[in-house]
């Protein structure tokens, strides 16, 4: 047989393959799935494992109430809705006032639209590396900055507002939600900041219902739902209306206090900075000393964490390998039968003068096509899942 | 003087594990001959095919193929002779499903290696142009008549110009008309190609058509030299 005739063949190998396209296709897909699918599960365990690891590693120390430690730093890094326990806000001052470290409040209370409202300080947009795209930073109670994500999503932007979720909206007791004011919108970071709301610590407390401002009826003598009346002597009467949001204005801020002292107030987690190594020993030394707080290394807690998730991963990975070998199995049992089922067109081509070259490169190639298109096609999921950003990836592991 | 095309000499086939067994003492066909070949079914007469154009080998005896022995070839070598000088027409066409008319034409020059020239390509057009599928040369097939099919089938076995042509009743799964269209097809174009035609059949009717007839299970039908 010639380098025609073997062409040839591969020709008719195709042909057979182009006018059972269905079935060909079925066969690539299942292929092609089961090649890449360990693959995949691989490349997005070793990327969110890295994505991961690399936010962990960026904070040196966490601080929060005792309890665990994966919830704590979880919740410190990633704003996982979990609810964390608090611990006062003292404890900030504290390691501020020891010089050893930079210390972020991190407090967690509400969402606005689904997102995380993070309480913290501007500090803690320079800590991250973000920085504000459009905009200015939340400066004053009431004022935010949004994620980058967040500001895509919902279509929002400087001068716009968002409103915090209800916490129950049967409990008429409970805090209202908040107005807060958008001055500020963050520069993309793949990370879980693209997805937060951040807003001063005091906008979190008054969140929580632990400090609040007055409205004045003057204010708001326009809403005959709010304000009643007036008396004879020109006191306003307010309504027991229940107001659906609040908002702070320069005006009420004036009137804004918290009920008890500001240290009291809870923080669910504090990221602490040591300037140095020789700080960081100090002051890990001085808090883990302490009952009433626990000491977290992100770095050491999510090295765990992914050690966990690294062996259901490689379960995983097996599992889909074996599913990959059965499916193997079931193709060629397919291809065999196939074989069986095309007795008559072989025989038809031996008969005419096909030598058994041509027969076996017939069949090879099928083969080999078929499992070309597999490689390409699994390829082509693995190129997908490499196009994935690492953020997505982690909300896809998480 | 015609040329010999096949020479079967003292031949004798059987298959293992069974009671059959064909004995030929003689038998040739020469070029432009025309012949038939009956008998009851299992008398070998299909077997007789697959003897004369290499695709089995007798136990004793010789088969020469325009001269050359061709049961003493190699089975490469016998492919290749099938390939270029030897049409085959079966009785269920055998046509590849998923082959075009003219790709199914063309099939036994792919098969060879040879290159499908322009002069090849129209030989086969001109071919299904004779049997009257000129219009159906994209068609698969499954959208074709059993008669096209067959006629598809003869142009196949043609395409090569071939010195022998062997059809194993070529008109067995075709209504009258057309299998006696299908015959008309077959015996004008072996007779353009001045090639030899053995022809195995239960069809009395068409006997007539042929130079000779020869029954593998009796002396001499007609003009027949064989015994069973």
């Amino acid at each position: 047989m010639n380098a025609r005739g073997g062409l040839n063949a591969i020709n008719l190998a195709w042909r057979h393959l182009s006018f059972h396209g269905v079935r060909s296709s079925i066969l690539i897909l299942a292929l092609g799935i089961s090649a890449a699918l360990p693959l995949v599960i691989q490349s997005l365990i070793d990327r969110g494992e890295t994505a991961t690891m690399a936010r962990a590693d960026t904070t040196p120390l966490v601080v929060g109430a005792p309890g665990g430690g994966i919830d704590l730093v979880l919740g410190t890094l990633w704003f996982l809705p979990e609810p964390l326990g608090s611990i006062p806000a003292r404890t900030v001052d504290e390691i501020r006032e020891s010089e050893l470290a930079q210390a972020l409040p991190v407090s967690l209370t509400a969402r606005a639209g689904g997102a995380p409202v993070v309480g913290t300080d501007v500090g803690y947009l320079d800590f991250r590396g973000l920085t504000i795209a459009e905009g200015r930073n939340f400066a004053v109670p009431g004022e935010c900055v949004l994620g980058a994500e967040v500001a895509r999503d919902r279509g929002l932007g400087p001068g716009d507002t968002i409103l915090t979720d209800p916490e129950g909206l049967l409990d008429i007791g409970g805090g209202y939600p908040l107005r807060l004011r958008i001055r500020g919108v963050l520069a993309p970071s793949r990370s879980p900041d693209d997805q937060a709301v951040f807003c001063d610590l005091r906008t979190s407390w008054i969140i929580a219902g632990h400090g609040h401002v007055h409205i004045d009826l003057e204010e708001v003598k326009d809403e005959p739902e709010v304000l009643m009346g007036t008396t004879e002597d020109g006191r306003s009467i307010a309504s027991a209306a229940i107001t659906p949001y609040t908002e702070l204005t320069p005006e009420r801020l004036k009137t804004l206090h918290f009920h008890g002292d500001p240290a009291d107030l809870p923080v669910e987690g504090i990221i602490v900075i040591p300037k140095d190594t020789k700080s960081s020993t100090i002051l890990s030394a001085r808090l883990e000393r302490r009952n009433d707080i626990q000491l977290a290394r992100p770095s050491v807690v999510i090295a765990e964490v992914l050690e966990r998730v690294f062996k259901i991963g490689a379960l995983l990975a097996g599992i889909l390998v074996a599913t990959g070998v059965a499916t193997l199995a079931v193709v060629a049992l397919v291809l065999a039968l196939s074989i069986r089922l095309r007795r008559d067109e072989l025989d038809t081509l031996s008969r005419i003068g096909a030598s058994r070259g041509t027969i076996g490169i017939l069949l090879l190639s099928e083969v080999l096509i078929l499992a070309g298109g597999a490689a390409l096609f699994a390829l082509i999921i693995l190129g997908c899942s490499f196009a994935l950003p690492d953020d997505l990836v982690l909300r896809l592991a998480s | 003087m015609s040329e010999r095309i096949i020479d079967f000499t003292d031949l004798r086939f059987s298959y293992r594990g069974t009671t059959f067994q064909l004995e030929l003492p003689e038998f040739h066909l020469d070029a432009g001959e025309r012949v038939a070949l009956i008998g009851r079914s299992g008398c070998g007469k299909s077997t007789l095919l697959d003897l004369a154009c290499g695709i089995k080998r007798p136990e004793r005896g010789r088969v020469t193929f325009t001269g050359s022995d061709l049961a003493g070839l190699g089975e490469l070598e016998r492919r290749r002779t099938r390939l270029a000088s030897i049409g085959l027409v079966f009785q269920e066409f055998r046509l590849l499903e998923y082959l075009s008319v003219l790709d199914s034409i063309l099939l036994p020059v792919r098969l060879a290696g040879r290159p499908v020239t322009r002069e090849i390509r129209e030989r086969a057009r001109g071919l299904a142009e004779r049997a009257g599928i000129d219009h159906l040369l994209k068609r698969r097939p499954h959208r074709l008549s059993q008669g096209e099919r067959q006629r598809a089938a003869i142009c196949r076995a043609l395409v090569s110009a071939p010195k022998l042509v062997l059809a194993d009743e070529p008109t067995g799964n075709l209504d009258p008309d057309t299998g006696e269209a299908v015959l008309d097809l077959l015996f004008e174009e072996v007779a353009n190609a001045d090639a030899a035609l053995l022809v195995v059949t239960h069809d009395h009717v068409i006997l007539p058509r042929f130079d000779r007839v020869v029954d593998l299970t009796r002396e001499n039908v007609a003009a027949g030299e064989l015994v069973p």
